[in-house]
C-alpha cells in the first residue's frame, strides 16, 4: 500500500529565484532544486572554495539528501534536495549593526571574488542571504551560485548598491541610520536617493562620485532603454577580470567604511547609572541563580546595553539574542563578540515597543521578530519603565505581551522614587497612576505560574522571576 | 530560511526570458535615421517627451552601444541587473575596461557603417 506524502512547507520568503525553494519539515531545512539548479550545486560542491568556505563557517554546511523517503511530494520540477544546517535565529539587516552590516557585505563580495576564480558566480547580492550564527556572518542561499557564462557582467552590482553599499555609505558619511530606510523599503536604497543626502563635501569620498552620482545617472539615461545591454557588453568582450576589478574595488571601499560617534543615548550608561556595587552584585547573582539550575536552549536579553547579562545567560544557554534599540552599543557589543569569534550571542538593534513586523509578499516574505524565536527564558532588565512611561505602553499589556511567548521571566522593576523613573515623569501630565509595583506584581501573578522576587537595597528596584505556566 | 532577494523586474525577466531572444534581424535594426555621427555615437540627453535637452553629457551618457547584434542568447537570469548598472561596471572598470569600452565604441561605428552601405545599396 503506497503512503500519501504531505505537501511540502514552503518557506514564504524563498520564492523570488525559480530555481531553488526552502522548505521546512520536522524542524529540518531544505532547499529543493530544478535541473539547472541541481547542475549548479555540483559544480559548487566540486570546487575548492566550497570547501574553504564551509569549513571557515562563512557559508551553511549543506548535504544533498540521497534518500528522499519520508519527504514531502514535491512534484516533478524539483530534481533534487539538500540539507542545510539550522540557523538559531533568523535575522534581517534592517537589525543588524553598522559592524555587521560591512562584514556581511565584505563575505558577499568575498564569495564573489573566490566564485570567479574558479569559473563561477552570484546570480545576485542581498543581505537577507547572509545570517549570523552569534557574531560570525555565514551565506545561506547556496542557490545563488551559478556557473559564470563567459561575457556576463555582475548580476547583482546594482543590488549590491542598493542593499549594501548605500546603506553603509549614509550612516558612515552621513550619520543617516539605515534602519528604518531596509525596514520600510525591503528593496533597498537606490542610487538617487543615496545622492540626494550627500554633500558636495561628500563627492570626493570613495565610491560616491563612481557608484552613486555616476550610477544614478546611468540608471536615469538608460532606463527606458530597449538596448539588450548585456548582449552588447558580451560582444565586447566584458570579461570575469572585470568584475574582479570592481568587486576587488569595492571590497577595498567597505573594509575602510567606518561609523563610531563618540556617544549616544545609551552608550555611556555602565558608566553613568546610579546603581551601588551591592546592587549591581545582587542583580548578578540573582540572574545566575536563575539561569543555574539547568541548561536553557533560546534567551533572549531585552535591553541588553553592553550585553553583561547576555554574557551571564550564555554560560548556560545554548543561544542567546542580545537586544537593543541603541545602535551603537549593539555595534560595540558585535564588534567585541567578533573579535573574541563569539558564536553563541547575536546582537540585534530593535525596539520592543515597535518590533520589526511581517514585511514584503504578502506581509510573510520577511517574518516579524516574535516570530522568528523561541526564547524559554526572558531577561528584561531596568527596560519596563522605559516601555511604560518613555512609549506609553500599558504596564499590563507589556505583562501579557512578554507571557505570551511562554519563557520564563526575570524583570527589574524600579519604583517610584528611583532616579531613572523620576527623571522618564518629570515633563509628563500624564503621570501613570497604574505604574506601580503592586501593579506589576498582579500582572506577573495572573499571566505566570509562580513569581520569586527580590528587592535592592537602593530601595526602589525589585527583581522579579516569573515563571512560565506549563 | 530566507532566500534570495531581487527586484521585481528581475522576476518580469525570467518569466518573459524565452520571449526577448534577439537576433540582428531584430525590427528596427536595419531603419536608417537621418542622424549626424556624433549623435548616433553619443545621443544628446532627451527630455520626457523626447526633445533633446542642453544637458552636459556625462561620461556614461557618451557609452552608446554597438548596434549589430549577431548572437543569439537567451535573457536567463533571474535578476535584472539594469543597463545603466550594467554598463557603470565598464566605466569604473579602471584600466581593465579600456579594451571593452574600444570595442563597444567600434562595433557601434561599424554597425552605423554598415547600415549606411546597406541603405545606399536599396537606393
Amino acid at each position: 500500500m503506497s503512503v500519501r506524502r504531505s505537501a511540502p512547507n514552503f518557506e514564504a520568503g524563498s520564492f523570488r529565484d525559480p530555481d531553488t525553494r526552502v522548505f521546512h519539515h520536522n524542524g529540518a531545512v531544505f532547499r529543493c532544486l530544478t535541473e539547472r539548479a541541481r547542475s549548479d550545486w555540483m559544480r559548487l560542491a566540486a570546487t575548492d572554495f566550497y570547501a574553504r568556505f564551509t569549513g571557515q563557517g562563512r557559508l551553511i554546511p549543506t548535504d544533498q539528501v540521497v534518500d528522499d523517503t519520508g519527504l514531502p511530494d514535491l512534484g516533478p520540477k524539483w530534481t533534487a534536495v539538500l540539507k542545510h544546517q539550522r540557523i538559531p535565529m533568523i535575522s534581517y539587516p534592517y537589525e543588524w549593526s553598522f559592524g555587521m552590516l560591512r562584514d556581511a557585505a565584505l563575505l558577499q563580495l568575498d564569495l564573489m571574488l573566490a566564485s570567479l576564480d574558479e569559473g563561477m558566480t552570484l546570480k545576485d547580492a542581498t543581505p537577507f542571504n547572509v545570517q549570523w550564527i552569534g557574531s560570525r556572518p555565514t551565506f545561506i542561499d547556496i542557490g545563488s551560485f551559478t556557473a559564470y557564462e563567459p561575457g556576463e557582467p555582475w548580476a547583482g552590482y546594482r543590488q549590491f548598491c542598493e542593499q549594501f553599499l548605500y546603506p553603509l555609505l549614509l550612516q558612515a558619511y552621513r550619520n543617516v541610520p539605515f534602519h528604518p530606510w531596509l525596514r520600510g523599503s525591503v528593496e533597498g536604497i537606490k542610487a538617487e536617493e543615496c545622492l540626494a543626502l550627500l554633500s558636495l563635501r561628500d563627492y570626493v569620498r570613495p565610491a560616491v562620485l563612481g557608484d552613486v552620482y555616476l550610477h544614478a545617472k546611468a540608471q536615469a539615461r538608460f532606463q527606458a532603454s530597449d538596448r539588450n545591454v548585456k548582449q552588447d557588453l558580451r560582444v565586447a568582450g566584458f570579461s570575469s577580470q572585470l568584475i574582479k576589478k570592481n568587486v576587488g574595488r569595492l571590497r577595498r571601499i567597505v573594509e575602510r567604511l567606518r561609523w563610531s560617534p563618540a556617544r549616544s543615548t545609551w552608550s555611556e550608561y555602565e558608566h553613568e547609572h546610579k546603581y551601588e556595587t551591592e546592587d549591581l552584585q545582587a542583580k548578578s547573582d540573582f540572574v545566575s541563580r536563575v539561569l543555574a539550575p539547568r541548561r536553557w536552549s533560546i534567551v533572549w536579553d531585552l535591553g541588553c546595553n553592553t550585553g553583561t547579562y547576555a554574557r551571564l545567560a550564555s554560560e548556560h544557554a545554548e543561544y542567546v539574542l542580545a537586544l537593543d534599540v541603541d545602535h551603537l552599543v549593539v555595534d560595540r557589543l558585535y564588534r567585541a563578540l567578533a573579535q573574541e569569534g563569539n558564536t553563541s550571542i547575536l546582537p540585534l538593534v530593535g525596539d520592543i515597543a515597535n518590533p520589526s513586523p511581517g514585511l514584503g509578499w504578502r506581509g510573510r516574505e520577511r517574518r516579524p521578530l516574535v516570530d522568528r524565536g523561541c526564547p524559554e527564558l526572558i531577561l528584561c532588565l531596568a527596560l519596563v519603565h522605559h516601555l511604560v512611561i518613555g512609549s506609553n505602553i500599558p504596564l499590563g499589556e507589556l505583562i501579557q505581551w512578554l507571557a505570551g511567548f511562554g519563557a520564563d521571566l526575570v524583570v527589574e522593576f524600579a519604583g517610584r522614587g528611583d532616579p531613572m523613573v523620576e527623571r522618564l515623569l518629570r515633563h509628563r501630565d500624564v503621570q501613570h497612576v497604574d505604574y506601580s509595583q503592586a501593579a506589576v506584581e498582579a500582572a506577573l501573578t495572573q499571566h505566570f505560574a509562580s513569581v520569586t522576587q527580590e528587592p535592592l537595597t537602593c530601595g526602589t528596584r525589585t527583581l522579579y522571576h516569573a515563571r512560565a505556566t506549563a | 530560511m530566507v532566500s534570495a532577494l531581487l527586484q521585481s523586474t528581475g522576476a518580469a525577466s525570467c518569466l518573459d526570458g524565452a520571449s526577448r531572444r534577439q537576433t540582428c534581424s531584430h525590427a528596427g535594426h536595419g531603419q536608417v535615421s537621418p542622424k549626424s555621427w556624433r549623435e548616433r555615437i553619443a545621443p544628446r540627453p532627451r527630455d520626457v517627451s523626447g526633445h533633446a535637452t542642453n544637458e552636459t553629457c556625462t561620461p556614461v551618457a557618451l557609452l552608446v552601444l554597438i548596434g549589430v547584434l549577431v548572437v543569439e542568447v537567451p535573457v536567463d537570469a533571474y535578476l535584472d541587473p539594469g543597463s545603466g548598472s550594467m554598463l557603470l561596471q565598464v566605466v569604473l572598470g579602471g584600466f581593465a575596461a579600456i579594451g571593452v569600452m574600444a570595442k563597444l565604441y567600434w562595433h557601434r561605428l561599424t554597425s552605423i557603417l554598415r547600415r549606411e552601405e546597406r541603405d545606399r545599396d536599396r537606393r
